[in-house]
Formats: structure tokens, C-alpha cells, sequence
């Protein structure tokens, strides 16, 4: 498990879950210990789409995230039965779990690409030689599907504005960026954070003004051929960049993140 | 001066914030109290249809875990032991051997399948064969039954003997031998015991489960040992 200090429970770590039966993940806990079918099944319902949702956004292949995410769960509960472990943090266990299986699944399919390509190339200490079929640049280009060259640049933008981001935010402003992306309410984020609606609009404009100046650093950095292609890329997936005054840099607190439902943008996302 | 249109930041903050989750950022994943929250809305915007397939999963998944979970401690609490047999040296039912065989400590052996007669008692059976009680088990009131079919499989594999200690009183967990209703014998774990019925399970989560009034008790005896087939 990635964290070793989740498995000591505290009096004090009362999680409330969204059961009725059993209202914390202590009972919760408690119940599977005791070998109870129904707290087996309640865990099951509970998180399953959690874990579903975490193995998709792992890359687990569609038609192979029901079984992950059964076969991890089953294997779980095995573990805090026998072992009688109590996780401090129920979800973060779980997710750690499944994270941790995820990236074992993509480390063997990635040795086995390795060995698999390794047998076209190498030949041990035969005298056989390999003659290289040669492509030309266009060729490469030619083959790859029509939205591959759109979607390389900004991925690769995204990726590097994400790793900026990651390191220039303190934890709140990731926690809040994150629910962003989640299409968490704002109210919910504010519960999150442990503070009033008020303060988490006053932070959520902060944050648009701090991830701003970071993203157009980011732009800046870039040459100006690289900066078109990023504009462009940044255009197709309806993201507006432009030049202009300092003066009219200033933010909306009441951007569309307020404008819509939670329910709906969840929706629109999927 | 570069500026990102405002009415655009949020779409890209989205961005930066899915990829930012999509790595293997600790925030994303470790706080307990967005992921709760997290769990709870997506069960909430399930569709009908995904509601029902999660509930027929989770029966499944209770059923099958608790059964693997069960089979794991019969396995460590019955290792698995060398099946030593021998020619009975008299010819009896399982009722007349039992001192002569444990005098000489060995047990009476007999197939549970042919225990399944209608309206024979397991006492009645003839038996031929006798198992040699190992050094570590003491004497007493004990049976030996070859096993058939797979209900109990992986614990118990058909034709696997089991040795039963007689006159046992059963606890939940327990593996037991019952007689039920329509006189046959079964090789069940006690699931559970409550409002005078027994329920009895099976490791093979093919298998339904089996309730029988606790009176009058049904339980022959319960299993302590079991002898790899021959």
C-alpha cells in the first residue's frame, strides 16, 4: 500500500459514509471482520464505482475494469479479515490498492511488449542480421489516424502545465483545482477544505489569478512557432488564448463553474 | 501581453486538473474526505439499469468472498494428512467396530455417498475398511467418511476423507457432518446459528445454502482432520 500510516485507526477517525447500516467506515470495518455478508456487499456497492472510475482514469481497458476492480475488492477484504486491519481512511486504502494494481498490470504488459519486440531484434549470438524496413517521416505521419497529430502538442501542453501546476499550488489550491476538474460544487469544495462558501469564492478567484499566471508563464517560455501550434491546439479544444493589456487580465469569481448545476456538468463530462 | 480569456480558464484549469489527477499525484487520491464524496455522487449518477447490475453484484461478490474466505481457514485449520487404511479385521457395521477399531486406534471408514441410503442411519452402514488414527489426534469417538461430490471443493475434493469427532457440539465456522430431512448425510460449514435453524454452507459458491432446525440436531459430528485421496 502506498501508505503505510493508513493502517492504524485512531479513535478520533470517524469517516462518515453514505450508508444507513452502517454510518462509518469503523463499523463498516467491524462488520467485515466479523465475517458479515451484508457489510461484505454494503463495501461492494459503496465503492465499486469509485474504484470503477479510479481504473478508468488508470487506463484500464473498459472490458477489463469489472474484473480489476471484483477480483481487488474480493482480495481486500481477504486481507482485513485475516489480518484483522482497520484503515484509517477506508477510500484512500482502497484507491491506494487499486492504483498500486493498475500500474502492475501496465508495468507486465510493458515488459512483455519489451521481451515481445526484444525477439524481432535481437538475435542472440547468431550470425543473422535484420534488414530494417525504412519509413520516411510523411510515411510515419501518413499512417498515424487523423486526430493523432491534433491531440500529440496538447496533450504534451497539458501534461507540462500540469506538472507546473503541481508544483507552484500549495494542497488546498490542488484540492480545489481537482474538484474543479470533478465538476465538484463549489459549496462541496468548500466543505472539503473545512471552510465558508465565502472564503472558497474568494479562493477560487485566487486560484483562477495564481493557475492564470502560471499558465501564461508557461506560454511565454515557449518559442514563438511552438506558442502558434500550442494557440491552435488550445483553440480546437475551445481554450482562448490572445494578446493583450495587463489591464483587462482581471477574473470573474462567478465564472461558468457557478453557472451550471453539479448534475449537469457531471453529465456534460460523461 | 499574453492573456488566457477568462471565460476559458476554468475549461483549462479542467484540463490541467484531469490530467493532474490522471498521474499519480498524491492529492488526487489520498484525501479521504473528497473521495467519500467522490464515491457517494458517482453511485448517485448511476443509471437504473447500472444500480441494479452493482446490487446483483454485490450479492455475488458477498457470496463468493465470504465462501473464499471460509475455504482460506479450513485450509489452514485441516492440513491435509497422509490417508493410511488398512482391511477391517472383522466384518461389522460402523457401529459394532467402533471399539474394536479403537482399541487398536484406528477409525471406521465408510463413503459418505453410500451413508446417503433412505432411512439408514450411519451406525448401520457394514465397513470394511479401517483409517489409522495419526499420533497427534487422541483416542475417542470418531468416524472416517470418503467424501463425494464437489460442494466443498477446494477444502474438501470428492473422494477426500474426513475424520469426525462424534458427539461434537458445532460453533459457527465449524465444518460439520449433517443428517438432513430426507436422511442424507452432508459435509456443510455452519454459516451461522440462530432462531433454532442452522444454516449450512458450501466452499463452492455454486451451491446454495442449506437450513436445518437445530431440533433435533441434525449434527453427527464435526470434522478435524482430512486425508488426502488415494
Amino acid at each position: 500500500m502506498e501508505q503505510s500510516d493508513n493502517t492504524v485507526r485512531s479513535g478520533d477517525d470517524q469517516f462518515a459514509i453514505a450508508s444507513s447500516r452502517y454510518p462509518t467506515s469503523t463499523l463498516l470495518l467491524g462488520a467485515i471482520h466479523r465475517g458479515e455478508v451484508g457489510a461484505i456487499r454494503e463495501l461492494f456497492i459503496l465503492y465499486a464505482p469509485l474504484l470503477r472510475d479510479q481504473a478508468r482514469r488508470m487506463s484500464v481497458n473498459p472490458d477489463e475494469r469489472d474484473e480489476v476492480v471484483t477480483t481487488l475488492l474480493d482480495d481486500v477484504v481477504l486481507h482485513l479479515m485475516e489480518n484483522e486491519i482497520t484503515p484509517r481512511h477506508l477510500a484512500r486504502y482502497l484507491v491506494a490498492a487499486l492504483r498500486n494494481r493498475a500500474r502492475n498490470r501496465h508495468r507486465n504488459a510493458k515488459r512483455q511488449r519489451t521481451t515481445r519486440d526484444g525477439a524481432y531484434s535481437e538475435l542472440g549470438h547468431t550470425r543473422e542480421r535484420i534488414v530494417a524496413e525504412c519509413h520516411s517521416e510523411y510515411g510515419v505521419h501518413a499512417a498515424q489516424p487523423a486526430d493523432a497529430e491534433a491531440t500529440l502538442p496538447l496533450r504534451l501542453a497539458i501534461a507540462k502545465l500540469a506538472e507546473k501546476s503541481a508544483t507552484e499550488l500549495n494542497r488546498d489550491e490542488m484540492i480545489m483545482m481537482i474538484g474543479i476538474g470533478r465538476h465538484v460544487p463549489l459549496r462541496d469544495i468548500a466543505e472539503q477544505l473545512g471552510i465558508t462558501y465565502g472564503a472558497a469564492r474568494v479562493r477560487l478567484h485566487r486560484l483562477r489569478d495564481r493557475f492564470g499566471r502560471l499558465a501564461i508563464q508557461y506560454v511565454a517560455t515557449l518559442k514563438a512557432d511552438e506558442r502558434r501550434e500550442i494557440e491552435r491546439f488550445f483553440r480546437r479544444a475551445q481554450v482562448g488564448i490572445s494578446e493583450k493589456k495587463e489591464s483587462e487580465s482581471e477574473q470573474r469569481v462567478n465564472g461558468p463553474l457557478q453557472q451550471r448545476s453539479p448534475r449537469e456538468k457531471t453529465n456534460d463530462q460523461n | 501581453m499574453i492573456r488566457i480569456e477568462e471565460q476559458s480558464m476554468d475549461e483549462l484549469m479542467r484540463l490541467v486538473a484531469q490530467r493532474i489527477e490522471s498521474e499519480d499525484h498524491t492529492l488526487s487520491y489520498q484525501d479521504e474526505r473528497f473521495l467519500v464524496w467522490l464515491a457517494n455522487d458517482l453511485r448517485l449518477g448511476l443509471s437504473r439499469a447500472e444500480r441494479s447490475k452493482d446490487e446483483r453484484d454485490a450479492d455475488e461478490f458477498a457470496r463468493w468472498t465470504i465462501a473464499r474466505v471460509a475455504a482460506r481457514r479450513a485450509e489452514k485449520t485441516l492440513p491435509r494428512r497422509e490417508l493410511r487404511q488398512r482391511a477391517a479385521p472383522i466384518s461389522a457395521t460402523v457401529a459394532q467396530s467402533l471399539p474394536a477399531a479403537s482399541r487398536e486406534r484406528c477409525v471406521t471408514m465408510l463413503d459418505l455417498a453410500v451413508a446417503a441410503g433412505q432411512g439408514r442411519e450411519i451406525w448401520d452402514e457394514p465397513c470394511d475398511r479401517w483409517l489409522e488414527l495419526p499420533d497427534d489426534i487422541p483416542s475417542g469417538r470418531y468416524v472416517a467418511l470418503r467424501v463425494a461430490g464437489d460442494s466443498m471443493a477446494p477444502v474438501i475434493e470428492p473422494r477426500d476423507v474426513i475424520l469426525i469427532q462424534l458427539d461434537a457440539t458445532p460453533r459457527t465456522g465449524d465444518l460439520i457432518v449433517a443428517r438432513l430431512p430426507d436422511q442424507s448425510h452432508v459435509v456443510k460449514r455452519v454459516a451461522s446459528i440462530k432462531e433454532g435453524r442452522i444454516e449450512l454452507a458450501s466452499f463452492n459458491p455454486g451451491y446454495d445454502s442449506i437450513f436445518v432446525s437445530r431440533d433435533p440436531s441434525p449434527v453427527v459430528g464435526t470434522v478435524i482432520a482430512r486425508f488426502t485421496r488415494e
